[in-house]
C-alpha cells in the first residue's frame, strides 16, 4: 500500500468518527406532551398566520406572542395606529391537561415523527397528523429543545394547504412580565387562537377571525360544530361546550 | 199466491205500463225516480268509506297523517318572537369588518422574518 493510499484511507475513516451523533428521534407522544405543556421558560415571538383560500390570493396577519411557563400566552395583533387591533390572553392550563389533548389527537389522527428542518433558527421535529383514512390533515414543527410549536400547517381533504402558522422571529428564553398576561379568563367554550365570538342567531353562536368562521349550535339537545375548523379543534370546542 | 209472486206480477204490470205509456209519461216517471233517489254528498261518501271496513280506517288514518305532516312542514315557519321569520344561519357567518381588516394580501411564502 502506497503512502498516498494509506493517507486517503485514514482520512475517510476519520470523517464518520468526527461526525456528531444523530439526535435520537423522540416518540410522537413524548414530543406532543412537551408541546402541549409549553416551554419551561418565558419567550417572545413574532408569528405569521397565512390563510390560503382556493382560487384567491393568500391573506396573512402578524401576531406578537409572549408566553410564560405553564401555557399562558398573550397574543397581540398590531393595529394600524399604536394601539393593538386585537389582544387575547390564553391560559392553556385553564382548559385541560396536556394528557387530555394528546388523547384527543390520538382519537382522531395517526401520528408520525420525522426530521423537520430549521424554523426561526431552531432545529425542529415534524409531527404529521393523518386522519384514519390516511389523509394528511395537519403537520406540526416542534422545537427540539423547548417543545415550542414553531410552525403548523393545516390541509384540506384534497391535500392543498389551507393555513400556515409560523414563528418567524423568536426570543427564547425571554424575560416576560407576568403582569402583561393578567386578564380575566374569557367565559364560554374554548376557541382556537385568533377567533372571537361575533354573534348569535337562529340558536347558533358564531365565531370568526375575520377570514375563517365556525358556528356552534345545539341540535336536538346535542352541540354541533360546523365551519373552518380541523377535526381536533372542532372536537375541543364541542368538549368545552358540553362542560 | 205468496208475496213474491205478487211482487213479480206488480213489476211485470209496471213494465207493461211503461212500454205502453207515452214518452212524456216515461220521462216523468224517470225524473220522479231520480228526484226520489237520496243525494250522495262527499261527507256521506267519506262516512261510508270509513264505515266500510278495517282497510278504510287505515287509508283514512294514512291520509290524515300525510295531511298533518305536509301542513307542519310547509305552513309553520321558524319564528322569533320579535323579528318574525329568521333566516337559517349561513355556514360561514359574515365576519365583522374590523376583523377582516386585520388581514392583508400575502405572497404565501414560507420563510422567517429577515
Amino acid at each position: 500500500m502506497t503512502r498516498f493510499k494509506l493517507a486517503a484511507l485514514l482520512a475517510l475513516t476519520a470523517v464518520p468518527l468526527q461526525a456528531k451523533p444523530r439526535a435520537p428521534r423522540p416518540g410522537a407522544d413524548e414530543l406532543l406532551l412537551k408541546t402541549l405543556a409549553g416551554p419551561a421558560t418565558g419567550y417572545a415571538a413574532v408569528e405569521r398566520v397565512q390563510v390560503f383560500r382556493s382560487g384567491r390570493k393568500p391573506k396573512a396577519l402578524k401576531v406578537n406572542v409572549v408566553g410564560l411557563p405553564g401555557g399562558r400566552r398573550r397574543l397581540e395583533v398590531p393595529g394600524k395606529k399604536k394601539t393593538p387591533a386585537l389582544v387575547q390572553v390564553r391560559d392553556a392550563s385553564q382548559y385541560e391537561a396536556p394528557a387530555l389533548g394528546l388523547a384527543r389527537l390520538h382519537s382522531i389522527y395517526e401520528l408520525a415523527v420525522s426530521t423537520g428542518g430549521v424554523v426561526a433558527k431552531r432545529k425542529t421535529w415534524k409531527i404529521s397528523l393523518r386522519l384514519k383514512t390516511g389523509a394528511l390533515r395537519r403537520a406540526l414543527w416542534v422545537d427540539r429543545d423547548s417543545g415550542l410549536l414553531m410552525k403548523r400547517e393545516t390541509y384540506r381533504p384534497d391535500g392543498t394547504l389551507a393555513r400556515r402558522e409560523r414563528i418567524v422571529k423568536l426570543e427564547l428564553p425571554a424575560a416576560i412580565d407576568p403582569a402583561s398576561l393578567q386578564t380575566p379568563p374569557v367565559a364560554g367554550p374554548w376557541m382556537p387562537e385568533g377567533f372571537v365570538f361575533t354573534g348569535e342567531s337562529g340558536g347558533a353562536r358564531h365565531y370568526s377571525n375575520g377570514l375563517e368562521s365556525y358556528e356552534l349550535a345545539r341540535v336536538g339537545g346535542k352541540f354541533a360544530v360546523s365551519g373552518d375548523l380541523a377535526e381536533d379543534d372542532a372536537a375541543r370546542v364541542l368538549e368545552s361546550a358540553v362542560k | 199466491m205468496n208475496e213474491n209472486e205478487d211482487a213479480r206480477l206488480a213489476k211485470a204490470a209496471m213494465k207493461s205500463l211503461l212500454v205502453c205509456a207515452p214518452e212524456s209519461l216515461t220521462a216523468d216517471l224517470k225524473r220522479l225516480a231520480r228526484n226520489r233517489k237520496p243525494s250522495h254528498s262527499i261527507w256521506d261518501g267519506l262516512r261510508e268509506a270509513l264505515a266500510g271496513g278495517a282497510w278504510a280506517y287505515g287509508a283514512g288514518a294514512a291520509f290524515a297523517a300525510a295531511a298533518i305532516g305536509i301542513f307542519i312542514l310547509r305552513a309553520v315557519p321558524e319564528r322569533e318572537a320579535a323579528t318574525g321569520v329568521v333566516q337559517r344561519p349561513a355556514r360561514i357567518a359574515a365576519a365583522p369588518q374590523a376583523l377582516q381588516d386585520l388581514w392583508s394580501d400575502d405572497d404565501g411564502e414560507d420563510n422567517d422574518e429577515i
